[in-house]
Parts: structure tokens; sequence; C-alpha cells
């Protein structure tokens, strides 16, 4: 089974994505839950979209659809994740729409620097945050001292 | 003043009604001619906007296909590959930019509006994986600090 992390950073941008509807990126969680849901690792790991393999890690920048815009994936969000070469498990560094008003159009190296030392702190504190991919990313408590423990969904509502 | 004559004088009566006739024809010869015209180049003006329209919609197209081909073999352009079209690759995206850009100020904007905006996100698409290819297939991996990171997070996992 396939174990979803986030770091802060990307729970930052989806709450940000969410917080207004107007701006239509409310389908976020929704279509991010679809392309993983019930995926294999395999698959998830072999990706046709932007990659940088290393040894023990695969970094993805993976096209998802706007479904709340009828938008296509080269429309849609841009998912940037790690996933890891060995364990079933995956995390979301960050994500951001191509198209409206927070569209990006690129994202920099010192930028996915940033997420990627943010994930090693993380990672390395015991502070990334599992999410169930079945139940629109609620976060999952985990038994370890330093996990925190913060709910998304109760930040959109 | 016309008014008193045709009150007090039956022949200048008749004549003034065969002269406001005849002014009236006149006018109405020229309204219909002016009619023509406006219809004519309303005509030549819709004919123009829908060739403009056409040779967008074509090279929005060709774009995509450009995009298109360059995303499915993303993950197989090595940096020497970058390098060699990067200079015509470049070029074009910025004489697609000038091209919007005569487009936009034109005075047929407003009949192309919709199809301009699609061209942009085209040229949009173009800048966005000239930048992926940037950053993920040549400035990162030779990116100290990314270097640093990834024997880091190497080590974690």
């Amino acid at each position: 089974m396939v174990i979803f992390y986030s770091i802060k950073t990307f729970r930052s941008a989806l709450c940000s994505l969410c917080s207004k509807p107007k701006e239509g990126y409310s389908s976020v969680i929704k279509d991010i839950c679809k392309e993983f849901k019930e995926k294999p690792i395999e698959e998830i790991r072999i990706n046709r979209d932007m990659v940088i393999s290393e040894d023990k890690f695969t970094i993805i920048k993976l096209r998802l659809p706007n479904s709340g815009q009828n938008l296509s994936k080269k429309n849609g969000f841009r998912l940037i994740y790690l996933v890891h070469k060995q364990n079933d498990e995956v995390t979301f560094l960050y994500i951001y729409p191509k198209r409206g008003p927070k569209g990006l159009i690129t994202i920099k190296d010192n930028e996915i620097l940033s997420l990627l030392d943010e994930f090693a702190e993380e990672n390395k504190g015991s502070l990334l945050v599992s999410h169930d991919i079945e139940n629109e990313l609620e976060e999952i408590k985990i038994n370890q001292p330093n996990v925190v423990i913060m709910d998304i969904t109760s930040v959109i509502k | 003043m016309l008014h008193s004559n045709v009150i007090n004088n039956n022949k200048v009566n008749i004549s003034a009604v065969l002269i406001i006739k005849n002014n009236i024809i006149a006018v109405q010869a020229e309204s219909a001619n002016n009619k023509k015209v406006v219809d004519q180049s309303v005509d030549k003006y819709l004919d123009i906007i829908l060739d403009i329209q056409k040779g967008i919609r074509e090279i929005t197209k060709s774009t995509d296909e450009l995009y298109e081909l360059i995303h499915s073999c993303f993950s197989s352009l090595t940096t020497e590959d970058y390098f060699e079209i990067k200079g015509i690759y470049k070029t074009l995206i910025n004489n697609l930019t000038l091209l919007y850009t005569k487009y936009r100020k034109s005075d047929f904007y407003s009949g192309i509006k919709t199809d301009l905006m699609i061209f942009r996100n085209s040229i949009d698409d173009l800048k966005e994986i000239d930048n992926d290819l940037e950053t993920f297939v040549v400035d990162l991996p030779k990116n100290e600090k990314y270097i640093n990171l990834v024997s880091d997070i190497n080590a974690l996992l």
C-alpha cells in the first residue's frame, strides 16, 4: 500500500488554492486523489512528465487536470512530488495551477532546492504529514512523537 | 419660412413639395449607397477577421504539436540535446511572442480575442517546457546545492 506524505509548503499551497472557490481551483484535492487512487507504486514512479531520477528517489513534476474548470492536464495543475525507489512512499512537495489568477508558467531551480531542503528537514524531524488518498487527503495520525497533525480539510472548510 | 409660403401660395407649395420630394429621394439614395458601402466594408472586415482567425488557429495547432512532441520525449533529452535546440527554440518563442503582440495591438483585436488567448496559452506552454528542460535536465543536476541535498536525502531514505 502506497503511503502519501506532504511537506508544509504543499499543504499551505493546497489551502491557498482552496481558499477562494471563485478562483476555480477548488477541485484540486479531488483531482490529486483521482490521479493516485488505486494506482500501483510502479505506475506512480514511471511517469512521462518531467522527471529527475536519483539513487533512492525520483522527483516528478506531474501535470494534473483541473476538473472544476474542465481544464486538460496541459492547462490544469502542476504537482511536484518525490517518490521513494524502494519503499512505497510518495511525498507531495508543491502544487500550483498553470492558468488563472494564481497561475504560474515556470518553477525555478531555487524553488525546487527549497522544497527538497524542506523535505530533508521534515523527514529528519519526522514532521512529514501522512494523508489518506482515499479520503480527500485527510491527514492520518501516526504514532510518532514528533508528527504534527494538521487537518487540511478543516482549514479549507 | 417655407411653411408660410406653402400656406400663402399654391405654386410655391407645389414646387416646394417637389423639391422636398426630390431631396428625400436624393437623401434616400445616398443612404442606400452608404448602407451598401458599409455592408461591403463589414463583409470585407469579417473576411479579414476570418482569415486572421484561421492563421492564428493554424499557428496555435503547430505550437501545440511542438509542445506535445517535446513533452513526449522529455525524459530522453540530454543536456547536449537541449543545447542543440536551445538557440532556435528561444528565437521561436520570441518570434511567436512578437506575433502575439502584433495581433494584440491590431485594430482586429476585438474580433480575434478568444483565438488570441488560446494562442498566448500555447506560447506559455512552450515557455514552460523550455524552463523545465533548463531546470530539470541542465541546471539542477550540476547545481552544487542540489548535489549536496540529494546526497543528504539519499542518506535519510
